[in-house]
């Protein structure tokens, strides 16, 4: 694992700083947090795809950053994530007993 | 395409495009048929949506003297579902005059079924109940449980006189609430 730099170009130093999320190649969150500066410093693995998502004020970006020799990447935040994407949390409980959480399962979403 | 949330320990979380969805689930035990909503519209503007699930099994708890379904039955007993840490939901059962509680809409499966958990919080106050939290997972749709509350052991209460060392109070009584 190293320390990268991901840069938030188009951000600098604005009040309105990005959430950003990034996930691994399971989906897991390996990290989640605000950019300072634009910016965010992270440990990860070499040799691997993230999947980085900043969302600041209406806009959103989605991005697949591979882990090379680089210590600094960038990501365009001034272009619309076309596919608009949200990351969802979802809650299942019981409906007999309320808020009783539901252990295990899947809930499946098909898009009409 | 479907989109798959795992849902652990009642939440799950995922990338979801906005849009409308038909909403299914799978969730062992229950009748997945009964999830609601049964579609959303997913927005930039919410993050977090609530779904239920309902279970059609039925669990009774058989309250006696001796545990048996012959036993003295025990009225006025009270239950209530809860979690593994004991954290109560829903309504409080009570026994009826045959000493059976109910607890209605309880998930079962022939495999894997979740576990039920349930304590007791009150007996009828003459006899002695176990108030830790109990499981139990449901193979078969019905099912009954047999609970034991015994008979509150015979103590020895004595009454004398405070300025009179063991002097005995002959008559009076004492009330413990």
């Amino acid at each position: 694992m190293k320390n990268v730099t991901i840069r938030l170009l188009g951000v600098g130093n604005s009040i309105f700083q990005p959430e950003v999320v990034i996930y691994d190649g399971s989906g897991c969150i390996v990290y989640s947090g605000c950019a300072y500066n634009g910016m965010v410093q992270v440990m990860l693995c070499c040799n691997r795809c993230y999947r980085v998502i900043a969302r600041c004020c209406l806009t959103q970006t989605a991005a697949v950053i591979y882990i090379g020799k680089n210590d600094i990447y960038g990501i365009n935040m001034n272009t619309f994530c076309q596919n608009d994407e949200n990351l969802v949390t979802f809650t299942l409980s019981d409906a007999n007993y309320s808020n009783l959480p539901i252990e295990k399962g899947e809930v499946i979403l098909w898009q009409r | 395409m479907a989109k798959i949330i795992t849902i652990t320990n009642g939440t799950g979380s995922a990338d979801v495009i906005n849009g409308s969805y038909t909403v299914a689930a799978d969730v062992t035990g229950y009748d997945n048929t009964s999830i609601n909503p049964s579609s959303i519209v997913v927005s930039e503007s919410t993050n977090t949506y609530a779904f239920t699930v309902s279970a059609t099994g039925t669990l009774t708890l058989h309250v006696s003297e001796d545990g048996t379904s012959s036993g003295t039955p025990i009225v006025g007993a009270t239950f209530i579902r809860t979690d593994a840490s004991g954290t109560e939901y829903g309504n409080a059962i009570t026994t009826d005059a045959s000493g059976n509680a109910v607890f209605n809409n309880v998930p079962f499966a022939a495999s894997d079924a979740p576990i039920i958990y349930y304590k007791q919080t009150a007996s009828d106050g003459n006899h002695e109940f176990d108030n830790t939290v109990q499981n139990i997972t449901m193979t078969e749709s019905t099912q009954t449980v047999e609970i034991t509350n015994a008979l509150g052991a015979i103590r020895t209460f004595n009454l004398t006189d405070a300025n009179y060392e063991n002097l005995p109070i002959d008559s009076g009584s004492l009330t413990l609430s």
